[in-house]
């Protein structure tokens, strides 16, 4: 259910705060790129987003991002501040992205094991950080009070990110 | 010496924006008139990758190779390259004749 924060209180037991989402563009081909490392379109959105609901990549607990192909969550990932420019890969092999780990990258899997059914892909990344947030999920992320989702549409060409935080 | 064959684009006919695709908008400054604009497909290869499942009309053509080429009159381009044999990035590429009308490069 979504509703106003001044009603939750009575609509939902476990309300979660959309703390911010914010939606940027690139471009539309591989080659209006610069950097073939980089999507401009989730840099900007997470910047957005960070600066709306005051927050840092470094307090973010858990993440559902758009691995749409095993190279994209290395990109995305640093796109997103989660960690620097080029770490992506090690902090994944290390398990620094894993359950316990810095920051939980995808504890639902992520994309490549759900099919990424494209218009569906959003919302089920919502679906797992509320209950990651309401901590009752199946795969449960310890003390998870901060979540983010983030989705690439094309590409590159279209993002969102949205913050998500259990209500104080 | 080989000659490669030019690549088509598209050029604005108000601002002189010259887009790597052909396309009815001007990217810049949303002019509507824009003409064809051929330059030589003359580039240096930026990376590659090889396809080993493709969508089914390219079934037959499987492993092949898509590149990304930074052109020598600047615009940076997606196309294919028939073989990765001495490949490596900022080497020298020329475009080739294609049927399929696909950019097709080679490492000239
Ligand atoms: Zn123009």
């Amino acid at each position: 259910m979504l509703t106003a924060k001044s009603l939750s209180g009575e609509l939902v037991q476990t309300p979660v705060d959309i703390l911010a989402s914010a939606q940027t563009r690139g471009s539309p081909r591989i080659a209006g790129h610069p950097d073939l490392c980089s999507f401009e379109a989730t840099v900007k959105a997470a910047a957005l987003a960070y600066a709306a609901a005051g927050v840092t990549a470094r307090d973010i607990d858990v993440v559902e991002l758009h691995d749409c192909f095993s190279i994209a969550e290395i990109i995305d990932s640093e796109d997103l501040g989660l960690m620097s420019r080029g770490a992506g890969g090690a902090w994944a092999a290390e398990g620094r992205t894993g359950m316990g780990g810095d920051v939980v990258i995808n504890p639902s899997g992520g994309l490549l094991s759900k099919g990424h059914p494209v218009g569906a892909t959003g919302v089920g990344q919502i679906y797992e950080i509320v209950r990651q947030l309401r901590g009752d999920h199946p795969s449960q992320v310890q003390g998870a009070r901060l979540g983010m989702t983030h989705n690439l549409g094309g590409t590159g060409v279209a993002c969102t990110v949205t913050i998500l935080g259990r209500s104080a | 010496m080989r000659v490669p064959v030019d690549i088509e684009m598209a050029r604005c006919v108000a601002c002189g924006h010259v887009d790597a695709i052909t396309c009815v908008l001007c990217a810049k400054c949303l002019g509507t008139e824009m003409a064809a604009h051929a330059v030589p497909g003359r580039g240096r290869l930026a990376t590659w990758t090889t396809i080993r499942r493709p969508p089914t009309r390219f079934c037959e053509l499987a492993p092949y190779y898509v590149c990304v080429v930074d052109l020598d009159s600047g615009p940076r381009v997606t196309g294919r390259i028939d073989t990765l044999a001495g490949a490596k990035s900022g080497a020298p590429v020329m475009a080739v004749p294609c049927e399929s009308g696909i950019r097709l490069f080679t490492l000239a």
